[in-house]
């Protein structure tokens, strides 16, 4: 008998094993009824746990920070890679299975689109209403749907041109204050200099909707509740015609990335063959980091504009900090998002670390929001930034499907890229592909 | 819990003294005759639970909800969504969609071009380590395997920044030649090429290894009989090696096929370093984009399956060829 002990011992020591995997395993899942079980009460002693789902990396210092100073929540930080291609897919597959997190980062565009699925809070039973004052126009028609708040603005994104001082000095080129100068100046330049660009355009549908919303345009409007889309409206056709010289002539190179986040970018920006940029008040950051030899040459200017001596500018990106209806305490969660844009030591400290550009007018004119720079050679650029945002039109609107959207017309980008399909073409596959889309689902659409 | 656990254990020690016994007297294993498809059974269940979990059941759910859309009504952004059966109709778009169809057709051309070159290549390399005349076999061996060890994502890391223009010492060099100057790896002409060089440079060692393998099957008499009858090394190779290694190319060709039309990964990690690829460019991308960029799960169910299809007709067509042809024991 004795062998057969031995080979019995064996046998449940292996068990052991498995049953320490299995329990490993149950104990995340234990962990996670744990959470939902927590909703009902909280008492004083323990205070209410949060989890906030983002990609910014500013979050880890101002959660840390609110922490502090609020001893009844605590939030917790959860990373996630961003946008289209990291948080929604998972926040699309949590709200499918009711898992997902109290507080997400969500950018404007794509608001709707998740205010659609029933999961986001009206925030209006929570109080925002009290609030609703503080934040500038535009931002707040983006977080409102049917009369009522979804989500509180988070950074907004107001657009510039970033430029290198330097190599424009250099070169003898002018900081261009309308597009028409930008594209005589890229052409000409291009051809003397092959290798280098003046500036650039991502192949990206958010960028053209960015030129669109500063032309004073909307790709969507409401009209006796039903929508109206105009990808491909008069505007945009002559922006789209504007554009394609540039495109064909090499002296705007399309960037791989909808959002110029590409290996290929990072690369060309740090070995100097892009001078310039259009792109939004967080860029600063991704500049600075990507571009450190270049440190002190580039400054930053108001966006060139449709019309000579016009005021307008857009957004290009902007975030807002959604509750959805898993959260445990909504009202610790809408704290939480105030906070993050209503406190003043938690907006300076967002501001310089790519939270962006904040989203209550009164702290544009807090001088020190940024402060000196040494990328942009100190260049103080707050009163530029806030004029951006001033400029910015409240005409438009998102649709309530952008980010499919988006997505369908940057795959038709590389068409464009290679000669396929001009600009003009791709907004009116857009056009039809969305208000096709829109039927089918189902909703109220006129042309 | 513990009574259930105590008692498997009990089953257990059982199951252990009849086997050991079994072991001991082989006359008491027809005893036990019937009850042996049970323990068949048992072996095989780990198996059948992974493949009926993660494969069978996803499968079935996918079909399931490729017959499905989601509806809203108004504006579309205040009040629920609802699931409607929609029948067909999401097939019948996949199989109208010129977006799907384009992706078959890239993949067509690059699977004509890829798979004949990576099997010449793989063949040439495993008769050469076949001779007895190559120096270092195992170190070629070993070489030549290695980028297949390569996880593929780092292997397209790797080649996407040799194919930057602005990194690449292969773009410098080859924009040398008079004529070329303009040369880049990832324009809408070259990038489908670059993309085949990255799959042969990463497959053609896992091909290589299964033709060694089928040559070492090769009995010696018939290398005997050739030398004997006076046959060059080339001779033998070509009358006897590569004749007996047909079934061999009729098992890379099907696995290299499935591998072309499920392509995924080398062109996804490419669309950050070119313009040229959208998110649809393969027909698996164009599941993904589906399900996570445009958020709509039935379609990208109803992609999925479709391409499992023509995947399955494509397999079945080169199967029931080889057949024809008695290539396939």
């Amino acid at each position: 008998m004795k062998p057969a002990t031995r080979q019995y011992r064996q046998f449940t020591k292996s068990r052991v094993a498995a049953f320490a995997l299995l329990g490993v395993a149950l104990l995340g899942s234990a962990q996670a009824s744990a959470n939902a079980a927590q909703r009902p009460r909280e008492s004083a002693a323990k205070p209410v746990t949060l989890t906030f789902w983002n990609w910014n990396p500013a979050t880890p210092t101002l959660v840390s920070m609110f922490n502090k100073t609020h001893p009844g929540i605590r939030v917790v930080n959860v990373p996630k890679p961003g946008g289209s291609t990291g948080e929604y897919p998972d926040l699309l597959l949590a709200i499918k299975s009711h898992t997902t997190p109290d507080l997400a980062q969500i950018e404007y565009d794509v608001l709707p689109q998740f205010v659609a699925t029933g999961a986001v809070e009206d925030l209006s039973k929570y109080g925002i209403g009290r609030y609703e004052k503080l934040f500038s126009p535009f931002a707040l028609k983006q977080v409102t749907f049917g009369g009522q708040v979804y989500s509180v603005p988070q950074g907004d994104a107001p657009a510039g041109i970033y430029y290198n001082a330097t190599e424009f000095k250099k070169y003898g080129l002018t900081v261009p204050t309308t597009w028409g100068q930008l594209a005589t100046e890229a052409i000409s330049f291009h051809k003397k200099h092959p290798s280098l660009y003046m500036a650039d355009m991502p192949a990206g549908a958010k960028w053209l909707a960015m030129l669109g919303w500063e032309d004073g345009t909307s790709w969507f409007e409401v009209s006796h509740g039903a929508w109206k889309v105009n990808i491909a409206s008069p505007t945009m056709i002559r922006i789209a015609k504007f554009l394609q010289p540039l495109i064909n002539s090499g002296a705007l190179p399309l960037e791989p990335s909808p959002d110029r986040a590409s290996a290929a970018w990072y690369t060309n920006l740090s070995n100097g063959t892009i001078l310039s940029l259009v792109a939004a008040q967080w860029e600063d950051g991704v500049l600075a980091e990507y571009n450190a030899k270049q440190s002190g040459q580039w400054r930053v200017a108001l966006p060139p504009q449709w019309v000579a001596g016009g005021h307008s500018s857009a957004q290009y990106g902007g975030s807002t900090t959604a509750i959805f209806d898993t959260a445990k305490d909504p009202k610790a969660a809408l704290t939480f998002a105030m906070w993050l844009v209503n406190n003043e030591a938690a907006v300076n400290y967002g501001a310089t670390h790519g939270i962006g550009w904040p989203v209550e007018p009164r702290f544009d004119s807090v001088a020190s929001l940024v402060g000196p720079q040494a990328f942009l050679g100190g260049q103080r650029s707050e009163p530029m930034w806030a004029a951006s945002e001033r400029d910015t039109g409240s005409q438009w609107n998102f649709g309530p499907d952008f980010l499919t959207l988006i997505s369908y017309m940057n795959s038709l980008f590389p068409a464009v890229s290679s000669h396929k399909l001009s600009l003009v073409q791709l907004l009116q596959e857009a056009q039809a592909e969305q208000v096709k889309n829109l039927r089918t689902l189902g909703l109220k659409v006129t042309g | 819990m513990t009574s259930s656990t105590s008692a498997e254990q009990g089953q257990a020690r059982r199951l252990w003294t009849r086997d050991k016994s079994r072991w001991a007297r082989p006359s008491a294993a027809r005893r036990s005759w019937g009850e042996r498809p049970t323990a068949a059974y048992r072996f095989v269940a780990p198996f059948l639970a992974i493949f009926l979990v993660v494969y069978v059941l996803p499968t079935v759910y996918a079909l399931y909800d490729a017959f499905f859309a989601e509806r809203k009504s108004g504006l579309g952004i205040i009040g629920a969504s609802h699931r409607v059966f929609v029948g067909g109709s999401n097939f019948s778009s996949v199989l109208t969609s010129s977006t799907f169809w384009s992706g078959v057709e890239r993949l067509a051309l690059f699977g004509v071009v890829q798979i004949p070159l990576m099997m010449a290549l793989a063949l040439a390399a495993a008769l050469l380590l076949d001779t007895q005349r190559v120096r270092f076999r195992r170190f070629a061996r070993f070489s030549l395997f290695l980028p297949y060890s390569v996880p593929a994502a780092v292997g397209a890391i790797l080649w996407a920044f040799l194919y930057l223009p602005s990194t690449s010492p292969l773009t410098r060099a080859i924009r040398l030649i008079p004529g070329a100057a303009s040369f880049s790896f990832f324009n809408s002409g070259t990038v489908l090429w670059s993309i085949l060089n990255m799959t042969t440079w990463e497959f053609t060692g896992f091909d290589m290894l299964i033709f060694l393998s089928a040559l070492q099957s090769i009995s010696p008499t018939l290398y005997e009989a050739a030398r004997v009858d006076g046959a060059s090394d080339w001779r033998v190779a070509r009358h006897i090696k590569v004749p007996l290694l047909v079934p061999a190319f009729g098992m890379t060709a099907m696995f290299s096929i499935i591998g072309t039309l499920q392509m995924f990964n080398r062109p996804t990690i490419l669309t950050s370093v070119t313009p040229n690829i959208g998110s649809t460019y393969t027909p698996s991308m164009y599941s993904y984009a589906a399900a996570f960029d445009y958020n709509n799960y039935n379609l990208a169910a109803a992609v999925a399956l479709v391409l499992a299809v023509v995947i399955g007709l494509v397999a079945l067509g080169l199967f029931s060829w080889l057949n024809r042809r008695g290539q396939v024991q």
